[in-house]
């Protein structure tokens, strides 16, 4: 058996124990994030860098894996739900005149339909081989966030998403060193699987020259994208130095991106029935064929912290303030690009290119700060945690999307782990916010896709473009307002041998 | 206006400074169906006004403005007498042409009909199709005025002439600014102080242009200028000879002659019938302006000439006096026709006393220009059938349906290509409707008369 196949079996085993059907998206925490995985970490609004005391540390900061002693075992859940809104901006829809006056034409808001995230587990292993200095780990999870969008076909976010299952599984093998209680090092190991990214949209499948409907097309197509990327790779590494006991310093960092290539299917289906010819999708000399690759990336980041620890007399810790700096590069992330090397769309008598869909995203990088603290309150038995953050906003408003809400996020968080002799329950809340995003119409920058629009760069060209839509590819399609908050609850169990 | 920017979402877009503030409507003192609305805004914008019977649903809009201020006004035209409507504001902002807002709904209601217009009885039949275009038409009583219909047969303008003459042709002009009506006579001798009157889409007399002798009908070109009949006197041995002419009236309202009848026709050649009324009679006149001819029918030819515009002389003429043309075995001639419609090689014409008895027509004809033949296509008359013995239009609409005016019947209606009624408006006996103008749109827009 070769190794590939090993780690593919291992793979689904363990997707199967995780229940890899409802694992929802991507860890950090903007972006494609929302919120931190690990009650622990999500009990101090994930400022954990330095604490890094659980195995949560695997993908949050592998250095602090080498304080975790003997065996443990870990499983947690987090439970979720996500409020996500958008009320798309009143447009004038000038393919509706009346005295030569477009109609004005507003939108009710829409709201994500499948807003819980009912499993989002992490689950794992750890051992020191009962070796000194030394900690090896074992573990998976899914990284919190909404792995599933669903809005109505027929609502004013149609031209950007229509639904969205973006499920992905992380399987962490890492190790740890520590010279005694001074400073220590760790490193991840990171097997990405993609099990499902499925986008679906709707695009407008007009072909003929100087028509824009930025509301309602009778040529609008129902595009729906789905794929699988079962490999990919990354790594994290981090270190943490405590030059006194009161004062301990951490580091820590994703240090590949993962660059996810599905192999997919796309499939074109008319959303008004006054299309009722069956959309054929061929390629070349290939006769009919469905093959789309989809890529996305998932960016690096790192994190610096500092802890101050209170002390109690025996010398155990009484309570903690950490503070966590980060910084994400999201701006590695351009677009979602849907390639489908050529392939068209015939309906009718009519060819339509769906070769090419760009959600153009042009992110940019966020940075976030979070702090928090553990306080024991009953020394071994109960142990109290809090925090608050702030994250930059990953999108340029003109970008902004419904598949992520990624605008300035705030939240604070409540936790506790409840000690009972070798085992460990721990519970967690923490409530995430966006600050309301608004996007006018004169400011957006994401178009309604039109594949086989004649209109093309620079969009000037009167004889194929709507003269009210001159240097415009197609009409405007995510103005409005962008409203999101996030509930989320985590349980874990741990067990020390 | 906090509401309404709460309610647009415009603080939030910020596109404050684009909300509609203060809105006012105000009824003209002319015409009491048109509402002038104004409204300011803080950043310089266009709009444009959407309105409507039901406040869920504002079906009409205004065009919208194409220069950039903070000051605003527009007409809202097609509106019914004592009747409540509603209204905002949509302002879109002038540097971009994107970022839009909408003004709260507003409602106000429109004045009485003034005393002494007709009342108008529309007719649709069950499963008809009904109409979908405003009319403008003259309607000649002991008060002559002109009316614009809406598609249900309501009053939505109106003006009365006044100077004791009649009007017989009403036309939107061609830069949806203003109303141009005839205002003269031809019952018993024309009148020397007759005019074309231009009246502002609020209902005030912007201009008049006196044109002596003014006949029934005339044509606005392109550039403004107004083609017209009148009359032309002639001694003929110790005759006083009744002719016809077409006059150019420019936008100074300086009269330039183009045509005269007596260059094509001689009285002692050329005899129609009627003769005590006049010589050629000349009751109807069409432009064509890629050819830039005009068409004149004679009334007392029972015949249409096509005229050059730059010499006045005439190209053919067809009908029973003097005619290029010969009609065909099966195909009746017309007989003191009024209007027509020339198109490529289809003529219609409202055929006044052609039919057998007292009934008039509406007749198609196709012309062989090569063998100078006039072939029947189809007859028309109305159900129950009337006599028209002055005026009377046919107007072929965009979707091929015909407008059929019956004048002095009182009766206009609109039929479908199976020649059945689709809608049909009357007013009482004794009142005339004058030549008509069916239109689209009351607003400036390409699509203007038809």
């Amino acid at each position: 058996m070769s190794v590939a196949s090993s780690l593919l079996r291992s793979s689904s085993v363990v997707g199967a124990l995780l229940g890899s059907a409802l694992l929802p998206e991507p860890a950090l925490a903007n972006g494609f994030f929302a919120g931190v995985q690990g009650t622990r970490a999500a009990g101090r609004a994930g400022a954990f860098v330095a604490k890094a005391d659980d195995l949560s540390a695997a993908h949050i900061n592998p250095a602090g894996l080498s304080r975790q002693r003997g065996t443990r075992i870990f499983v947690s859940n987090r439970f979720a739900y996500s409020d996500e809104r958008y009320k798309r901006a009143a447009t004038l829809d000038w393919s509706d005149l009346n005295n030569q006056s477009p109609a004005y034409v507003e939108f009710a808001e829409v709201s994500n339909a499948r807003p819980w995230q009912l499993l989002d587990p992490m689950l794992g292993v750890s051992t020191d081989f009962g070796l000194k200095n030394w900690t090896f780990a074992l573990s998976a999870h899914a990284p919190a966030g909404n792995a599933r969008q669903e809005f109505p076909i027929d609502g004013g976010q149609r031209y950007m998403l229509v639904s969205r299952d973006v499920q992905i599984l992380y399987y962490n093998l890492s190790a740890a060193w520590q010279h005694e209680d001074v400073f220590g090092v760790g490193a991840t190991f990171q097997w990405v699987d993609v099990p499902k990214l499925a986008f679906e949209l709707v695009i407008d499948g007009n072909t003929l020259p100087r028509q824009v409907s930025p509301v309602s097309s009778a040529l609008d197509m129902r595009a729906q994208i789905e794929g699988a990327d079962h490999v990919n790779f990354s790594a994290v590494v981090g270190a943490w130095w405590r030059p006194f006991c009161w004062l301990e310093f951490a580091a820590s960092s994703q240090i590949l991106p993962v660059h996810i290539d599905t192999q997919s299917t796309i499939s074109v289906e008319p959303v008004f029935d006054t299309v009722t010819d069956p959309i054929v999708l061929t390629r070349g000399v290939e006769g009919e064929a469905n093959d789309v690759t989809m890529q996305m990336t998932l960016p690096v980041s790192a994190r610096v912290a500092a802890r101050y620890i209170g002390h109690r007399a025996d010398g155990s810790e009484a309570f903690d303030v950490e503070l966590n700096l980060g910084w994400e590069a999201w701006s590695m992330v351009d677009s979602f690009v849907m390639n489908g090397n050529g392939l068209v769309g015939k309906l009718g008598g009519q060819q339509i290119d769906v070769g090419l869909i760009e959600l153009e995203k042009n992110w940019k990088d966020s940075f976030s700060v979070r702090l928090g603290s553990d306080i024991a309150v009953v020394p071994e038995r109960l142990t109290l945690r809090l925090g608050a953050f702030y994250e930059s906003a990953v999108v340029d408003p003109a970008y902004a999307f419904v598949d992520f809400f990624a605008g300035h996020q705030y939240g604070g968080s409540l936790g506790a782990s409840v000690f009972m002799g070798d085992f460990e329950l721990s519970l967690a809340y923490a409530y995430m916010r966006q600050a309301e995003l608004h996007v006018r119409e004169s400011e957006s920058a994401v178009h309604q896709q039109v594949p086989g629009s004649q209109c093309v760069a620079p969009y000037t060209d009167p004889d194929n473009c709507d003269a009210h839509y001159l240097g415009r590819p197609a009409a405007v399609a995510n103005a409005g307002r962008y409203r999101a908050q996030y509930h989320a609850a985590s349980l874990s169990l741990g067990y020390q041998f | 206006m906090a509401a309404a920017a709460l309610a647009t979402g415009a603080c939030e877009l910020g596109t404050k400074g684009l909300l509609p503030e203060a809105p006012t409507v105000t009824l003209s003192p002319h015409v009491s169906t048109v509402a002038t609305v104004t409204w300011s805004t803080e950043d310089p914008t266009t709009g444009y006004i959407e309105y409507g019977l039901d406040p869920d649903n504002l079906d009409q809009r205004t065009p919208m403005s194409t220069s950039a201020a903070t000051e605003h006004d527009q007409l809202l035209l097609g509106l019914a007498a004592s009747t409540t409507y509603h209204y905002r504001v949509i302002s879109v902002d002038a540097d971009n042409g994107e970022d839009t807002v909408a003004g709260e709904t507003e409602s106000f209601e429109t004045g009485f009909l003034p005393v002494g217009l007709p009342p108008i009885t529309t007719t649709v039949p069950p499963g008809a199709g009904g109409h979908d275009a405003y009319t403008i038409v003259p309607v000649i009583s002991d008060q002559a005025s002109l009316l614009i219909l809406d598609a249900q047969g309501q009053i939505v303008w109106y003006h009365a002439v006044d100077n004791l003459l009649d009007t017989y042709r009403g036309r939107l002009s061609v830069d949806g600014q203003s109303i141009l009506y005839n205002a003269g006579s031809v019952s018993g001798d024309p009148a020397e102080n007759s005019e074309m009157v231009r009246v502002g889409l609020d209902g005030t007399v912007l201009q008049r242009m006196p044109v002596p002798l003014l006949a029934h009908d005339f044509v606005e070109h392109p550039d403004g200028t107004i083609g017209a009949m009148a009359v032309e006197y002639r001694m003929v041995g110790d005759r006083n000879v009744r002719g016809d002419k077409i006059v150019e009236v420019d936008a100074n309202g300086v009269v330039t002659p183009v045509f005269s009848t007596w260059n094509c026709y001689d009285p002692n050649v050329d005899i129609g019938s009627d003769q005590e009324h006049g010589w050629t009679f000349a009751n109807a006149l069409d432009f064509d302006p890629v050819e830039n001819v005009y068409y004149l029918g004679m009334r007392n030819f029972s015949s249409i000439a096509k005229i050059d515009r730059v010499t006045g002389q005439c190209i053919w003429t067809l009908g029973l006096t003097s005619s290029d043309f010969q009609f065909a075995d099966n195909a009746p001639p017309f007989k003191h026709q009024h209007q027509f419609e020339i198109r490529g090689n289809e003529l219609m014409v409202f055929d006044n006393e052609g039919a057998f008895g007292r009934n008039s027509r509406v007749t198609k004809y196709s012309l062989d220009f090569a063998q100078m033949v006039v072939n029947h296509e189809w007859s028309y008359m109305s159900d129950p059938s009337v006599y028209t013995f002055v005026l009377g239009e046919p107007t072929t609409l965009q979707n091929g349906d015909i407008f059929v005016n019956w004048s002095a019947a009182g009766r206009m209606e609109r039929i479908n290509a199976e020649q059945q009624m689709q809608w049909r408006v009357e007013i009482p006996a004794g009142q005339i409707f004058g030549f008509n103008t069916v239109v689209d749109s009351l607003y400036p827009s390409p699509s203007a008369a038809r």
